[in-house]
């Protein structure tokens, strides 16, 4: 009793505590972030696995070999050479009772195959059977058949070797021979594809063995063996793959490098690793023969599934087989395009959605009535390693991928995005892009990345990543496309280039999905010098996009991402600002903040603005617009995008720049100077309001829809003043500067006081003229200043030497 | 002899109660985590006030409501400022201390960006305090939300991080309420302070009792003058839940769900108050000892995981205000065939959820009792949160 009273105080005690953390839960409509549990990744596969598990696996044909010269002993035909290579620590024995290899070897008499003693497996959850019905002892160590009650263990790594399984259909199991130390651990990893991802599960297996086990006469030959030569017989020999495109290939037989969806749909892979179809052209028609690895499809159907449903059975694309494979024969369109299609199951009587693509590239010619299913399938010699999911949030590396495919896609019936010219003259490839930006969302996403650009059949697509997994779904291009596999949210999608794309994202991260709209605008300079770039290489290096200085006024203009330099202006005598104009009447003035003052600001990196800032849980930070215009008024320099009235700019730009867009005329003027310049330039209708520096009624300003502001630049201070005073200074200026990028309205210091000469304080009108489109009448206002401004001085000389 | 013994024993029980005691007591800000929440808050002392009594809460730990003499109130929601209600009619009183923000009762034209709240506004028939919101018709499911919005009466001024300032400005608003959510936007409560307007904000979420949510309505009957209403309401709720006092939990597991477009499967935290609310119904929670690093209220994990988990749940109940594609076994199995073999699905013990449950934070009684319903019937009727999935 005593004890159960203290089991249950301490068990109370330690529910207490639970408590606390439960008090400091976060609130349900959490980060954007997203949350990924550790749970045990060993776990159960069941029989059935996803609904796309149509086909009944089996397993590529096995590969066990031996070796044949070096064995001295080469008695009585036992090995056979089979089609695959070999590894060497396997072997294969057609005989199934011992062989004595070595004769009169005291060793060699306990060669031979048994029943193992006991075989144990740890490891996975138990819900699959792992049985050892033998063992096989020969001179090059033991062999053991592992047979697992589930036909989707497809292959295994043994020691960093891998293993394909032979899958029995019937009674539902994979096979592996694999090489084993007796009476000892040994882990194996063995890879399911019962679920839509394949998985990797790890065992530990203990076979027991003596010389005096029972004897056993199971079979270490697994079913499926080649057919004999180890060269393709159809490929004669100097035969080079062409290099063709589609228009250059001569009628003929050609086997063709193809590709699909691989989800649950593969196309047997070579000996050499690589896939192909046989494409028969004749009088401009492509007809294409291909075999898939499983059998699970009866029917195929060029076309998407809703066209399959509809069309009759007569119109399916019926199965035949072909060396134990299942081959399909059909008309396609055109080459090098991905093309949809439909695969039939047979045992769930429904279609499924694929893509396929065949391409014209290094074809190869060969025989007429060439087989589509390789010869001998594909065996790696390098050891696999078990994939580790991407657990942490840092942005993933690119794929080893060959093309990027868009991602699965439906159309979107609300029409959110439109359809994207997505055409260039681009050729085929994998490109570098000079930049890639985007803008919009509420502030909560820390960044969309490019991680590929591909052209492919004349149209390109951008890979993007977003800065967050919880996005599944995106609208683009008048479709709805999924999110590709897990981690960081990724969509292929096709892109207009040098343009604005609109996409609009949905996240799951909250307690209810929200769709939120973002821009994008993938940039190539120069499209007729583009550069190509290896498949594994990067889109971008992350650069920015433009050469805007934060740490000085340029004496050039700065390039700037899809808008063209038209002009500098002249500016004669003024230190502090700097003019540049660019096509579509955009302006660029870039306003020192620092010369000729105490206020100081560290020297900024040059890709500061792209670069993505991580927490001390390796999350990504997220900005939000305010903050973004916030941090970039701290810098020596800042830059104003004057942007005209209908103007549209590249997205992504607010990341670099203020933008002040047009019209503004409902000016906020805290600075005597400023409505002194827009006087002199007869636009004083601009100012809505006036007020004073050193205190801002924000009710006011916001009630009269300010969308700029004018303070003066005694808010910055000056050389002479002491640190006590700067520092309070600093403050209230970004405090300012805070309140306004919160509201969304520009600000400008005005600092013509602080400009050395009379010539150069005048000359800040041009500054207004920039801003309200009018530097033609700033212009000549600044002349006829000038002009006063020299006679006084002159005046003044004269004066003094009179003197 | 014996007592010697016993002693030690008796010392470690009382040790570990009284830890125990000292650790719930620890209601807490929860975020941020203060150290100085171990004693509960305690009445402002305000010039000219004299307090009369802390009222009484049955649930919640994350507000207190103190009153006072002619009608006055303070509420404190354990942040750094506290709100002093000014009956009508009545003087500010004069040398208030800085923590305190004034807030004229009955605050009008309220600019709500906290959806739990909304519907606790229409159960003490004070929506026509509401006069803006930050969600737009369609992403409430709160009826009387969509009403006023539909009828004028409410207006949409912005989402929580990019309010309207100027709509509220002009509606003269007296009163802002947010969610948590506004701690990542700071820049946003500062503007509103600026502009002299007082930001309550509601931080139910961190109630771990799911009626202590609920009894949020407390806390805006003090700040909309309607009390008494706010209280009847509160008492109704507390009686439906009554019914499961004696209630023995019946043991059985329940797993609630849902399957993400890449086929990842999305549970509760184990502290969620979804998890909570399947405990008090008289269930189990089939994720116990989930959760999330971070303490976020949901957890992702792949198939396989969930499997094991949740194959041999007595229940399932997927949800639907995230995911409503799934309305039938059929769509459940179309996202996996997996589904078959759940022992809920072959005792035909599948349900799912409508609306969005997190803004009917006025209901929640009812919810759980809808799950008691189909933990203890076969064939529940009349549930008002839970359908049946066929």
């Amino acid at each position: 009793m005593k004890k159960k009273f203290i089991a249950l105080a301490l068990a109370f005690c330690l529910a207490g505590t639970q408590a606390i953390p439960a008090l400091a839960l976060g609130d349900n409509e959490s980060l954007v972030g997203d949350a990924t549990v550790k749970a045990s990744e060993e776990s159960v596969v069941s029989e059935n696995g996803s609904q796309l598990d149509a086909e009944k696996a089996n397993g590529d044909s096995v590969t066990t070999e031996n070796k044949t010269a070096e064995d001295q002993n080469a008695s009585s035909g036992v090995e056979t050479v089979t089609g695959a290579t070999t590894k060497p620590d396997t072997n294969t024995d057609t005989s199934t009772g011992a062989d004595s290899d070595n004769k009169g070897d005291a060793a060699a008499e306990a060669y031979g195959v048994y029943k193992p003693d006991s075989f144990t497996v740890t490891g996975g959850t138990g819900k699959v059977k792992i049985t050892c019905p033998a063992v096989k002892n020969s001179k090059d160590g033991f062999l053991a058949k592992v047979v697992f009650s589930s036909k989707y263990y497809k292959k295994m790594a043994v020691n960093g070797v891998e293993y394909q399984a032979s899958v029995n259909e019937g009674a539902k199991t994979s096979t592996f021979i694999i090489p084993i130390k007796v009476n000892e651990d040994n882990t194996i990893v063995a890879t399911t594809y019962a679920m839509s991802e394949p998985h990797d599960i790890e065992y530990v297996i203990k076979a027991t063995w003596t010389a005096n086990s029972e004897k056993s006469d199971e079979s270490f030959q697994l079913p499926g063996e080649g057919t004999g030569s180890d060269k393709d017989p159809s490929e004669k020999p100097g035969d080079k793959p062409q290099d063709t495109t589609q228009d250059k290939l001569a009628d003929g037989t050609y086997k063709v490098i193809s590709d699909t969806d691989n989800r649950m749909f593969y196309i047997p892979l070579d000996a050499k690793g690589k896939k192909y179809t046989i494409l028969k052209k004749k009088n401009g028609k492509l007809q294409i023969t291909m075999a898939l690895t499983g059998t699970g499809y009866d029917a195929l159907y060029l076309g998407t599934i809703e066209e399959a449903d509809k069309a009759s059975k007569d119109k399916w694309i019926k199965y035949s087989v072909d060396q134990k494979h299942y081959v399909y024969t059909f008309e396609i369109p055109t080459l090098d395009t991905e093309l949809q299609m439909a695969a039939h199951s047979s045992a769930r009587d429904r279609w499924y959605q694929h893509t396929v693509i065949f391409k014209s590239a290094e074809a190869i010619k060969v025989k007429e009535g060439t087989s589509a299913v390789p010869a001998e399938s594909y065996n790696p010699s390098k050891p696999s390693i078990p994939t580790i999911p991407n657990v942490n949030n840092k942005p993933s590396k690119p794929k080893d991928n060959k093309v990027e495919k868009p991602s699965k896609s439906h159309k979107d019936t609300n029409r959110e995005t439109s359809a994207v010219n997505s055409s260039t003259g681009l050729k085929d490839g994998v490109y570098a892009l000079d930049s890639f930006s985007w803008s919009g969302g509420s502030g909560r996403l820390a960044y969309i990345q490019c991680t590929k650009l591909t052209v492919s059949g004349g149209q390109a697509y951008a890979t993007i990543e977003f800065g967050s997994s919880s996005y599944d779904l995106l609208k683009a291009n008048g479709r709805v496309y999924s999110k590709s596999g897990s981690g960081m949210s990724t969509f292929t999608i096709p892109v207009q280039l040098n343009a604005n794309n609109t996409i609009v994202g949905r996240t799951v991260a909250m307690s209810q999905p929200h769709w939120i709209s973002y821009t994008i605008y993938p940039y190539i300079a120069d499209t007729g010098n583009a550069k190509t770039i290896s498949k594994d290489g990067k889109a971008t290096d992350g650069k920015a996009m433009s050469t805007v200085s934060n740490n000085k006024l340029t004496k050039k203009a700065p390039e700037i991402a899809g808008l063209k330099y038209v002009s500098t202006t002249k500016v004669k005598n003024a230190k502090n600002f700097k003019i540049f104009n660019y096509e579509k009447g955009v302006t660029l003035i870039q306003i020192s903040m620092t010369k000729n003052s105490a206020l100081k600001y560290k020297k900024k990196d040059k890709d500061e603005a792209e670069k993505v800032e991580y927490d001390d849980d390796g999350k990504p930070i997220a900005k939000s617009a305010g903050e973004i215009t916030e941090e970039l008024y701290h810098s020596k320099v800042v830059n104003y995008l004057i942007v005209p009235k209908g103007v549209e700019v590249p997205a992504g730009l607010e990341k670099e720049m203020v933008i002040i867009q047009r019209p503004v005329n409902k000016t906020y003027t805290a600075s005597k100077a400023a409505v002194n310049f827009i006087e002199d330039l007869d636009i004083s209708k601009k100012i809505a309001a006036k007020g004073k520096h050193e205190e801002t009624d924000y009710k006011e300003i916001i009630k009269n829809k300010i969308n700029l502001a004018f303070f003066s630049g005694k808010m910055i201070p000056e050389k002479d003043c002491d640190k006590k005073e700067v520092k309070e200074l600093k403050a209230e200026l970004e405090k300012v500067e805070k309140r306004f990028a919160t509201l969304g309205i520009p600000l400008i210091i005005d600092r013509s006081a602080a400009e050395k000469d009379e010539l150069g304080k005048a000359e800040w009108v041009k500054v207004y003229g920039a801003v309200y489109g009018c530097q033609k009448k700033a212009k000549e206002v600044y002349s006829d200043e000038a002009k006063e401004i020299e006679q006084k001085l002159d005046k003044e000389e004269a004066d003094k030497n009179e003197k | 002899m014996r007592n010697k013994r016993r002693l030690p024993l008796l010392v470690l029980i009382v040790l570990c109660m009284t830890a125990m005691l000292m650790c719930t007591a620890c209601g807490g800000s929860g975020d941020g985590g203060s150290t100085e929440d171990t004693k509960k808050a305690e009445a402002p002392k305000i010039d000219g006030l004299t307090f009369t009594e802390r009222v009484d809460l049955d649930y919640a730990q994350e507000f207190d409501i103190f009153k006072y003499e002619d009608g006055y109130a303070v509420i404190d929601t354990h942040e750094d400022k506290k709100f002093l209600l000014v009956p009508k009619g009545k003087d500010v009183p004069e040398n208030l201390d800085d923590s305190l923000v004034v807030v004229n009762e009955p605050a009008d034209n309220i600019y709500l960006a906290a959806t739990a709240s909304m519907s606790l506004f229409d159960a003490m028939g004070a929506m026509d305090h509401v006069t803006m919101t930050s969600v737009n018709a369609n992403g409430w499911s709160v009826d009387a939300a969509v009403k006023a919005l539909k009828s004028g009466k409410m207006q949409y001024a912005g989402k929580y991080n990019e309010p309207d300032y100027e709509m509220i400005l002009d509606n003269n608003c007296e009163l802002v309420v947010e969610s948590t959510m506004i701690y990542h936007n700071p820049e946003v409560k500062e503007m509103f302070e600026e502009l002299g307007l007082p930001v309550f904000v509601d931080r139910s979420s961190y109630e771990s009792n799911p009626l202590g949510r609920t009894e949020w309505i407390k806390a805006y009957g003090v700040l909309t003058g309607k009390e008494k209403e706010a209280n009847e309401f509160f008492e109704k709720q507390k009686k439906v839940i009554k019914q499961l006092d004696d209630m023995e939990n019946t043991g059985k597991t329940v797993a609630f769900f849902y399957v993400t477009t890449d086929g990842k499967v999305v549970v509760r935290s184990s502290h969620d108050y979804v998890s909570t609310m399947i405990k008090m119904a008289g269930g189990k929670y089939a994720f116990e000892g989930i959760e999330d690093e971070s303490g976020k209220a949901s957890v992702s994990m792949t198939m396989e995981s969930f499997y094991e988990a949740a194959v041999d749940a007595d229940y399932i109940v997927y949800n639907g205000s995230i995911d409503n594609t799934v309305k039938s076994l059929k769509d459940l199995y179309a996202k996996d065939e997996i589904f078959k073999k759940f022992k809920a699905v072959k005792e035909g013990h599948c349900y799912m959820t409508g609306n969005s449950m997190y803004q009917r934070t006025d209901v929640i009684s009812n919810m759980i009792m809808d799950f008691n319903k189909i933990l203890t019937k076969e064939n529940p009727g009349d549930m008002e949160f839970l359908t049946k999935m066929k």
